[in-house]
């Protein structure tokens, strides 16, 4: 569950959030709308202006980014001086975690990683897919996903592999995209616009976020 | 724009006439055998080593300074940076001797350590390094502000602490911009002669007793050292420059390669 309610702003734009959820979220908007910044903002590389941050009912809106369990993926995430199989394992091995070696394997296989060698070689979409995959086995709370998903041949496939992954390790996923469209891949839609969110309808129950601005 | 390339030239050329004079002299009429004995050798060698060493040094200590003013946004450590390069250098020189001197305190806890600038390659290095450190810095901050920060911050969502995206993920992928920035530091330090004509005129240490760097060394042929110094001065300074070109070549080429 993430709960997000906050003011920010990035130079002249000004953003006013509101957005929560579990499972998937979908956050869509034309280009400029604040998406990126919003997610930048819940990452914690945005310093907002008033507002808080909740990731399972913990308050991580003063915590640094490497402290939040909130990882960001964009098409320019990949560390690209590694190799595709320490890249995948690079999150657990940096938190001590334990690596299973069935469970990259499955992950790899759900997520159409079919290939090897020096990520700095690759396509876009596989670095996308590698970040994607990386962030996913280093379990964090969250996963925020900003246009990573755009350069994948099979991207709707992809976002309901992924999101079933994700349910089963407990990871929420919001995913910025530029066609409300995309709703129908998510269990929660958010439209954002100029900067400011309204709920879109969740279609699987109708209910609307529990958090709210006090005006 | 052809013009604006005339004139960038003629400008570039300007600047280089003293050192191309000098290199004819030295290598055509004026060559004098006093300018490339075995000891103006040992001069060269002692300045290349105590260079090396010093852009070491700022590898290691300014690498997260740089990245630290890259990445952050601290106006009070950019501008203290700036302060040795604004100061002329022989007062870096009487200020080590100051720091390392019997008649301060500091001086003498520093000598009962064993640390002794005053003559010694540990001297030199340190003042290579207080002259270099300014020109690493700045070679290396706009390097990594070039860098898309997406890698870094990904690495900081995984749980990876500032110094630790710093080692294991921007230092790896960013060798060409240190070794640029390392050779530049280092045709900075070769340079050097106000600070460590008065720290370590020569050093009196194995396997450099009684040597003094390169640039001490001219000047010493120049004042009349030897009989016909003015000569052996000329000479001695193509042949430093003959070396030192290769370095400044090198951090060249490197920096066309990191872009």
């Amino acid at each position: 569950m993430i709960e997000v309610k906050l003011r920010a702003h990035a130079g002249q734009f000004h953003l006013a959030a509101e957005v929560s959820g579990s499972g998937v979220t979908c956050i869509a908007g034309r280009n400029g709308a604040g998406k990126t910044t919003l997610l930048r903002a819940i990452a914690g590389f945005l310093r907002i202006d008033e507002g808080q941050v909740l990731v399972g009912g913990l308050d991580v809106t003063w915590l640094p980014a490497e402290r939040r369990g909130i990882v960001l993926v964009t098409p320019g995430s990949a560390l690209l001086h590694l190799e595709v199989d320490s890249h995948l394992v690079w999150g657990l091995k940096l938190l001590g975690k334990q690596i299973q070696e069935d469970e990259v394997s499955k992950v790899k296989s759900e997520l159409g990683i079919d290939f090897g060698g020096r990520v700095g070689r690759l396509s876009m979409g596989m670095r996308e897919r590698v970040s994607l995959a990386t962030a996913l086995l280093s379990e964090p709370k969250v996963i925020l996903v900003d246009e990573a998903f755009a350069s994948l041949h099979d991207r709707e496939d992809f976002i309901a592999a992924y999101g079933r992954l994700l349910a089963r390790a407990h990871i929420d996923l919001i995913f910025s995209s530029q066609l409300a469209a995309d709703g129908k891949l998510a269990d929660n839609l958010y439209m954002i616009e100029e900067g400011v969110t309204t709920a879109g309808n969740d279609h699987r129950t109708g209910q609307t976020p529990a958090v709210r601005f006090q005006r | 724009m052809n013009l604006l390339r005339a004139v960038s030239l003629a400008a570039v050329i300007l600047l280089l006439i003293p050192i191309a004079v000098l290199l004819y002299y030295g290598l055509g009429p004026f060559r004098s055998p006093a300018g490339y004995t075995s000891s103006v050798f040992r001069s060269i060698e002692l300045s290349i080593v105590a260079s090396a060493v010093a852009a070491l040094v700022d590898f290691a200590l300014f690498t997260p300074v740089a990245y630290y003013l890259a990445r952050g946004n601290d106006a009070i450590v950019e501008s203290l940076i700036d302060i040795p390069v604004g100061i002329p250098h022989p007062i870096i020189g009487v200020a080590l001797l100051i720091l390392d001197s019997p008649l301060t305190p500091t001086g003498q806890f520093l000598l009962l350590l064993g640390i002794n600038f005053f003559n010694t390659i540990l001297g030199l290095v340190v003042a290579l390094v207080i002259m270099s450190a300014p020109i690493y810095i700045k070679a290396m901050q706009p390097y990594f502000e070039s860098r898309d920060p997406s890698p870094e911050e990904f690495a900081a969502g995984l749980g990876a602490s500032r110094l630790k995206t710093l080692v294991s993920v921007v230092l790896p992928d960013s060798m060409s911009g240190v070794v640029s920035a390392s050779l530049v530091a280092m045709s900075r330090a070769l340079g050097e002669f106000g600070s460590i004509s008065i720290i370590a005129f020569y050093v009196l240490q194995y396997p450099f007793y009684g040597v003094s760097p390169a640039s001490v060394t001219i000047f010493q042929l120049f004042n009349g050292a030897i009989p016909g110094g003015l000569y052996a001065a000329v000479t001695a300074s193509a042949a430093m420059i003959l070396v030192a070109l290769p370095i400044t070549v090198a951090g060249h080429f490197f920096r066309r390669r990191s872009r």
